[in-house]
């Protein structure tokens, strides 16, 4: 191997938009457990991981309707609606906690169907839409259980709540991780996932090769909606409770993370793995501040510090090695090298998160 | 004779009438922000309930939302209430100072204001008339000398907020000051902000255990608190007594279950009655003490009991 393609090597390495976020999660982790080695305690990292699959299950969808070029701002208000229409069914109507469930996943469909519908055919901005489906979503909240928590819940729910599945983590996490694996796959791999890229990257030019960006687009809002449902009832059977608060405030947290994960708010660029590392780092450093026995003062303003600086990161690697890559003579592409890049990592890295 | 017996049980009939008519003319709004918040919802069905009992017109305003405490939608909400309809008497929740203009306000242009939940000092919300709560030193205070109990006196105590506002402020304050005074040998951590939402809130609950494996007790000052305690306890496996506010059901069941210690019984619904009384009692220009102190017990599962009666009773 000649120093010339080592060299191309290694700037083919950092143009990969993940290596950024991993890089920052690596230097977060290493510098939370200098300081405080409980924080890679086996029941710590059980616990982030726990807590990481709640919002990641809706930090997958989000990717994905980022991808195809919107996003959603009601996901927060979904999951606990979904959560309250779920308990109330099996409590109050006393049907089948399985049916119960399925109505809670099909509030989130709906929800997602009705964003989708407005701001596709309508024409609505997302942010308008979503917005004022985050406020409906919350006031329906209020409709189900007149501001009470949905409780007693029947016991089967606290038993998938506490079930342990593997390494303690329970059911939730076991969804998150088997719907990122498929999540990731049909994103790189399947036409529907290569699609998803196009329409967000170029709505016009996706709609002049033949793709139908209606259905795309309306499908990935249904996605995330149902998702958050998910979620939402995963967090109702951790709590052994519909409490009215489930998901307040989940909206910007999963937007946060993903973006800072290297997923764009344009459309057209990220990955699962990328979005989810951003959000594992955001998790890592809340968490690590909290054990490094940082006052809660200050912990708030070192997440924001650490989140605008992990994208400024990000943005200077691009420059550096993207656009440096772009420059070399003749350097082996990333997904030559790695065999993992999306379809349009280059275009789309030009762009700014 | 008979005539005597017909203009005396005439006399008590108007009397009555009288009376009922004055009930009848009392009339109170219930201005709270976050309206929905299920304590708060304890507080007005106490408050609406002794409304229905003694025949007083009473409503409630406040900005409809279980989790965001914002008084400007609530001070709108209060006017249109008040240019829709004639009140004798105003019930306005003040755990933060951003309404105490409000209340000096409409008490200038003479309405009887009470508040609850927190006992003011006299002169500390100009225009108020008069306040009912238990006594945050004395509940914290109780609540520190039961931890230090059932620690033995050793360890240490997280301490988290569901915000940083005057009354949890204080509340933790003299907790923590009651802690050193009387237990010295217990190591007390500075307080922490577990915010409302749940996972949220257990993820740093979990945090500070890892953080800190001598964490043997947590006092949180929310009434989520023991739900976030007692998930973080049984996902990290810690043996942990927790003391948190408020007796809703599912805390109570927490106790009962031991997975909590005990519960601070904060007068929730006690309060809302007894703010239907100070008000009536205002707005038909009686005398009342400005700090009506109600009882706050440290409850732990040998007695539950009377707090299962009240929420049934308030049809929770």
């Amino acid at each position: 191997m000649s120093p010339r393609t080592a060299a191309a090597r290694t700037f083919s390495l950092f143009a990969v938009s993940e290596v950024g976020v991993l890089c920052a999660l690596v230097l977060a982790v290493a510098l939370f457990s200098a300081l405080e080695p409980a924080f890679l305690a086996e029941r710590n990292l059980r616990a982030i991981l726990i807590i990481v699959s709640f919002v990641g299950i809706i930090a997958i969808g989000q990717i994905v309707l980022l991808v195809c070029g919107e996003f959603d701002l009601s996901v927060g208000s979904v999951a606990g609606l979904a959560a309250v229409v779920a308990g109330k069914t099996m409590t109050a109507m006393a049907l089948p906690v399985p049916v119960a469930l399925i109505c809670g996943v099909l509030v989130g469909g709906l929800v997602g169907l009705i964003n989708g519908l407005v701001v596709v055919r309508l024409h609505i901005p997302a942010f308008i839409q979503t917005l004022g489906m985050l406020f409906i979503g919350q006031g329906l909240i209020q409709v189900v259980t007149l501001g009470y928590p949905v409780y007693p819940l029947p016991p089967v729910i606290g038993e998938i709540g506490q079930a342990s599945i593997f390494f303690g983590l329970g059911w939730s996490f076991v969804f998150f991780a088997v719907l990122a694996l498929v999540a990731d796959f049909v994103l790189r791999r399947t036409s529907l996932g290569r699609n998803c890229y196009a329409v967000g990257g170029n709505v016009e030019v996706a709609r002049l090769v033949g793709i139908d960006t209606t259905r795309y687009k309306i499908g990935a809002f249904v996605f995330v909606g149902m998702l958050a449902a998910i979620a939402g009832m995963f967090v109702m059977a951790d709590l052994a409770s519909g409490t009215t608060s489930i998901g307040n405030g989940w909206e910007l947290i999963v937007i946060a993370s993903v973006v800072v994960g290297g997923v764009s708010l344009f459309g057209g660029t990220g990955s699962i793995a990328g979005g989810l590392l951003g959000m594992l780092l955001l998790q890592v450093v809340q968490s690590g501040l909290v054990i490094s026995g940082v006052s809660a003062n200050w912990q708030q303003i070192a997440v924001g510090v650490i989140m605008v600086a992990a994208v400024g990161l990000d943005v200077l690697r691009r420059r550096m090695f993207v656009d440096g890559a772009r420059a070399e003579p003749a350097p082996p592409p990333a997904s030559a090298t790695l065999g993992q890049a999306p379809p349009d990592t280059s275009r789309a890295d030009s762009r700014s998160s | 004779m008979r005539r005597a017996l017909f203009l005396a049980a005439l006399l008590l009939l108007t009397g009555c009438e009288q009376k009922r008519t004055e009930q009848a003319g009392v009339s109170i709004l219930w201005v709270q922000p976050l309206r929905d918040h299920p304590v708060h919802k304890l507080m007005q069905a106490g408050f609406l309930q002794r409304c229905r009992e003694a025949g007083y017109t009473c409503d409630i305003v406040g900005n409809p939302s279980a989790t965001n405490f914002d008084v400007s939608a609530t001070i709108v909400l209060a006017d249109a209430a008040l240019a829709r309809r004639q009140y004798s008497a105003l019930a306005i929740y003040s755990p933060d100072p951003a309404i105490y203009p409000y209340i000096a306000k409409r008490a200038r242009e003479g309405f009887p204001v009470v508040t609850w939940h927190r006992l003011p000092d006299a002169g500390e919300v100009p225009g108020l008339s008069a306040a009912a709560g238990h006594d945050v030193t004395q509940a914290a205070t109780d609540a520190a000398l039961a931890m230090g109990k059932a620690l033995g006196g050793t360890g240490a105590i997280a301490v988290t907020q569901g915000s940083f506002n005057a009354l949890e402020n204080r509340m933790a304050a003299d907790f923590a000051a009651q802690v050193r005074k009387t237990f010295p040998a217990i190591t007390l951590l500075d307080p922490q902000l577990e915010g409302f939402e749940p996972s949220g809130a257990k993820a740093k609950a979990i945090a500070l255990l890892q953080g800190n494996p001598q964490l043997t007790g947590a006092f949180s000052t929310t009434g989520n608190g023991a739900e976030t305690w007692a998930g973080a306890a049984r996902t990290t496996h810690r043996d942990v007594k927790i003391i948190s506010m408020d007796y809703t059901r599912q805390n109570l069941d927490l106790v009962k279950a031991g997975a909590v210690y005990a519960i601070v019984a904060q007068p929730l619904y006690e309060e809302g009655a007894a703010v239907a009384d100070l008000g009536a009692k205002l707005a038909r220009h009686e005398t009342v003490p400005l700090r009506n102190v109600l009882p706050a017990k440290i409850v732990t599962a040998a007695d539950l009991a009377p707090y299962y009666q009240i929420l049934s009773a308030a049809g929770q």
